[in-house]
């Protein structure tokens, strides 16, 4: 196993704690940025979601809607915005991504899935290793 | 009751004229030349069998914007006719003033395409038909 770049400390919004990852997600019209916790969600097979409190802080306008399958129902209509992404320990710098439109920010699998990954439940962290 | 088979030729018409765009009611009505009245019964029974989504119109709450659902019609019988439903079935679609401008397989990849050239405000992106690859959540 490869040693730890970086660790992000688990969320205690709810019980249990939940594994995050700091990102910043920019408007890629105005260039207005803001820091956010966006969920590990290894059942999303996407790229980036993001709720409705960045949608209006960064005051992002819907480019589409979308249908997606979800654990319980299929076809679900979701809206899409355009968001400029970073993650630097990802190497991830202001690329822009087609995002869905969720009830919390989440971070899937086409992004995780490019890394090693450790998920320390017992120490409450989500670990980027080398 | 409207008949299936005219329910179908009404879609790919609306197709051939709005695309993937918004539309309201009163522009079925000049653009089809039928009585409003009528209309508004069409748009209700395309709207039951999924073949439409509607919103408010944020300029006039109490009227609606629709526009036709593509991304619904996987196993219909409506792809004969149409160009889009044939050409771009699987695919994510770019609509500009609702006439499509590009489409992909990879939703990113057409983003990032459509981004570069076209204003962010008038596009809209949807899948037509169910994608190769469609996104899952919570699975």
């Amino acid at each position: 196993m490869g040693s730890e770049i970086k660790c992000w400390e688990h969320s205690s919004e709810e019980e249990p704690p939940y594994p995050v990852i700091l990102a910043t997600l920019a408007n890629p019209t105005s260039g207005d940025e803001m820091r956010v916790e966006v969920q590990v969600d290894t059942g999303f097979s996407g790229w980036i979601a993001i709720d409705g409190d960045v949608i209006r802080r960064l005051g992002l306008q819907r480019i589409g809607e979308i249908r997606v399958d979800t654990a319980t129902e299929r076809g679900v209509l979701t809206e899409l915005y355009a968001i400029a992404l970073s993650i630097p320990e990802l190497n991830i710098t202001r690329e822009v991504f087609a995002s869905l439109r969720t009830t919390r920010s989440l971070v899937g699998r086409q992004i995780l899935d490019n890394a090693r990954w450790l998920l320390d439940n017992v120490g409450g962290r989500f670990c980027l290793l080398q | 009751m409207i008949q299936m088979a005219y329910l179908e030729t009404v879609f790919l018409k609306l197709l051939d004229v709005f695309g993937g765009g918004e539309f309201k009611a009163r522009d079925v009505s000049r653009k089809l030349q039928l009585k409003a009245s009528y209309v508004k019964n069409l748009l209700s029974q395309l709207r039951k069998r999924g073949w439409i989504i509607t919103r408010h119109d944020p300029e006039s709450r109490r009227k609606r914007l629709y526009r036709l659902d593509l991304g619904a019609i996987e196993g219909a019988r409506l792809g004969a006719g149409s160009r889009y439903l044939s050409d771009y079935r699987g695919e994510y679609v770019a609509f500009l003033g609702g006439k499509a401008v590009d489409h992909d397989a990879d939703l990113q990849a057409l983003t990032r395409r459509v981004l570069a050239k076209y204003p962010l405000d008038e596009l809209f992106i949807t899948n037509v038909g169910q994608p190769k690859e469609l996104m899952r959540i919570g699975l």
